[in-house]
C-alpha cells in the first residue's frame, strides 16, 4: 500500500495489526503517537505540516540521499496511514464488529471451561475404575457390608439382595480365592469352625520354608486406635524375625480403660503394599466385632505366614521389613442391660 | 429394646491412602480367633515372647513354643481342634538356619540403579 523513505532525516517505523498500520514517527522531538480521534487532530496535523516542511528543506539539501525510485515521501505515507486510522476507527459498523467477535471468543472460553468442570466429574469415575487409583474404598465396603451381613443374619432384620452383593463383589478387588463363600463364613464364637478355602488349607499343609539358609524378612507391628476409644492397644512385640514360608505367632495387647463395654473392629494393612500380596493370615481377630468388658485386658494373636513366592518376586529382592499395621476402630458401646448384636 | 444399629460405619473407618498402588486386603484362613476373655493362654504367651526376647526376635527359635500357646488354645475350645503339623508345624518345615541382611548395601555405598540383576517384566510384557 504505502512505500516508506528511508530519509536520513526522518526515520518511521511501521507496524501492522490485521489490516491496520500503525506508523509512529521516531525523530527525536517529534516523536508522536498516531492517534485517531478529534482531540489530537489539530496538533498531529500541525506537527505533521511542520514535518513535512522540514523535511522538504532537508531533502532539497542532501540531494545524495534521495531515492530515484517513484516513490512517496515518509511524511506522506505516514500521513495517509493516520488518515486511514482515522476513518475506520470512526467506523462505528466496524469497531462492533469487532468487539462482538472478541466477546463471542470470551464466552466460548467460559462456556468451555464450565462445561469441562461438570464432565470431570464421571471422567475421573472412570479413570478411578479402570486405574484404581488411590482407592480402598471399595474394598471396605465389601468388608463392611460382610460384617453387617453376620450382624443382620442373626438379628434377622433385613437381608442384602442378592443384586447388590454380586455387584459389590464385582465392584471389589478381592481375588475370587478370598470372597467369602456363602454367608456367615467368617467364624465367630465358640464352636466348630470350617475353613473358608479349600485350597489355602492344601497350600498350608504343604507349605515349606527353606530349611538352611533362608532370608529372614523383619515384620514390624504397629498399631493405633480410632479417635475416641478409650482402649489401649499395643503390640506385644515391636517385631519377628520369619522365613518365607514359616507360620509364625505375635500378639497384641487390648485394654479397656473406661467403665462400658466396648465394641471394636479391627483392620490392617501391610507395607511395602507389594508385599501385602504375599502376606497371609491363617487366623487374626481382624474384621470382626470384639467386645470388651469395662477393664478387661485381653491378648489378641495373629497367626500368620509369608508365601514362598516373597523371595521370586523381584520387586521385593530388596526389601527386608515388611510392617503390619492394625487400627481399631469402635463401632458400638453399650450400657450393660442392651444386648449386642 | 433393641439397640439401632447405625447402618454405616463412622467415617474415621474410611482411612484414606492416596498410594497408587492396589492394597491387597485379605480376610484370614481360617477366620477370627475368639477372644481369650480369662487369659487362660497366658502363660504360655509370655514364655513365647521371653524366648523370642532372648533370640533376637527369630521365630524358628522359639518355634515350639507358639506350637504350645497353639495346643493351649485348642484345649481350652479357644481355637477349634486342628493338626498342627498340617499348619506349618511340621518336622520338615523346621527352619534350620537363617540369615538376616546384614545392611551390606547401606554400609559399603552403591551406585543406584545398578543393583539391578534381573529385568521385570511391564505391565503389557506379562
Amino acid at each position: 500500500m504505502y512505500t516508506i523513505v528511508q530519509n536520513a532525516k526522518v526515520l518511521h517505523s511501521c507496524s501492522r495489526i490485521g489490516r491496520r498500520q500503525t506508523c509512529y514517527s521516531t525523530d527525536a522531538w517529534r516523536s508522536t503517537l498516531i492517534r485517531g480521534g478529534q482531540r489530537g487532530r489539530n496538533q498531529n496535523e500541525g506537527l505533521t505540516q511542520r514535518s513535512l516542511l522540514q523535511s522538504r528543506r532537508s531533502s532539497q539539501t542532501s540531494a545524495t540521499s534521495q531515492s530515484s525510485k517513484p516513490t512517496i515521501s515518509a511524511e506522506e505515507a505516514q500521513r495517509r496511514a493516520y488518515e486511514h486510522y482515522r476513518k475506520s476507527s470512526q467506523n462505528k459498523a466496524f469497531n462492533n464488529e469487532r468487539n462482538i467477535k472478541i466477546a463471542s471468543y470470551a464466552a466460548a472460553v467460559v462456556v468451555g471451561a464450565l462445561g469441562a468442570t461438570y464432565a470431570s466429574v464421571p471422567l475421573y469415575k472412570l479413570f478411578c475404575q479402570a486405574t484404581g487409583f488411590g482407592g480402598t474404598t471399595q474394598r471396605v465396603t465389601l468388608t463392611e457390608w460382610a460384617e453387617q451381613q453376620d450382624r443382620r443374619e442373626e438379628s434377622g432384620n433385613s437381608k442384602i439382595s442378592q443384586a447388590l452383593w454380586d455387584k459389590l463383589i464385582g465392584m471389589s478387588n478381592v481375588p475370587k480365592e478370598m470372597l467369602p463363600k456363602g454367608k456367615g463364613s467368617f467364624s465367630h464364637g465358640r464352636g466348630a469352625k470350617t475353613w473358608t478355602d479349600e485350597e489355602a488349607a492344601a497350600r498350608l499343609a504343604s507349605l515349606k520354608p527353606m530349611t538352611e539358609n533362608g532370608r529372614l524378612i523383619t515384620v514390624r507391628f504397629d498399631s493405633t486406635i480410632g479417635d475416641v476409644m478409650p482402649w489401649s492397644f499395643v503390640p506385644a512385640q515391636l517385631d519377628v524375625k520369619v522365613v518365607p514360608g514359616e507360620t509364625a505367632l505375635s500378639f497384641f495387647t487390648a485394654k479397656n480403660h473406661s467403665d462400658k463395654a466396648i465394641t471394636g473392629v479391627a483392620t490392617y494393612n501391610v507395607h511395602p503394599p507389594r508385599a501385602g500380596l504375599h502376606f497371609n493370615k491363617i487366623q487374626c481377630f481382624c474384621f470382626e466385632e470384639q467386645r470388651l468388658l469395662p477393664g478387661e485386658t485381653v491378648d489378641m494373636p495373629v497367626f500368620f505366614f509369608i508365601d514362598p513366592e516373597y523371595a521370586d518376586d523381584p520387586q521385593l529382592s530388596r526389601v527386608n521389613n515388611i510392617t503390619l499395621s492394625y487400627t481399631f476402630f469402635q463401632t458400638d458401646e453399650d450400657d450393660e442391660e442392651d444386648e449386642d448384636e | 429394646v433393641q439397640k439401632q444399629h447405625s447402618n454405616f460405619l463412622p467415617s474415621s473407618i474410611m482411612s484414606m491412602n492416596f498410594s497408587s498402588s492396589k492394597q491387597f486386603v485379605k480376610p484370614p484362613q481360617r477366620g477370627i480367633f475368639p477372644l481369650d476373655h480369662d487369659s487362660e493362654c497366658r502363660p504360655q504367651m509370655q514364655v513365647y515372647l521371653e524366648c523370642l526376647k532372648d533370640s533376637k526376635q527369630q521365630h524358628h527359635k522359639c518355634r515350639d513354643f507358639s506350637k504350645e500357646y497353639l495346643q493351649c488354645r485348642m484345649d481350652r475350645e479357644l481355637m477349634a481342634k486342628e493338626d498342627l503339623n498340617k499348619m506349618g508345624f511340621s518336622s520338615e518345615a523346621r527352619v534350620q538356619s537363617a540369615e538376616e541382611y546384614d545392611k551390606s548395601k547401606e554400609r559399603e555405598g552403591y551406585i543406584a540403579g545398578k543393583h539391578i540383576e534381573r529385568k521385570t517384566k511391564w505391565w503389557f510384557q506379562r
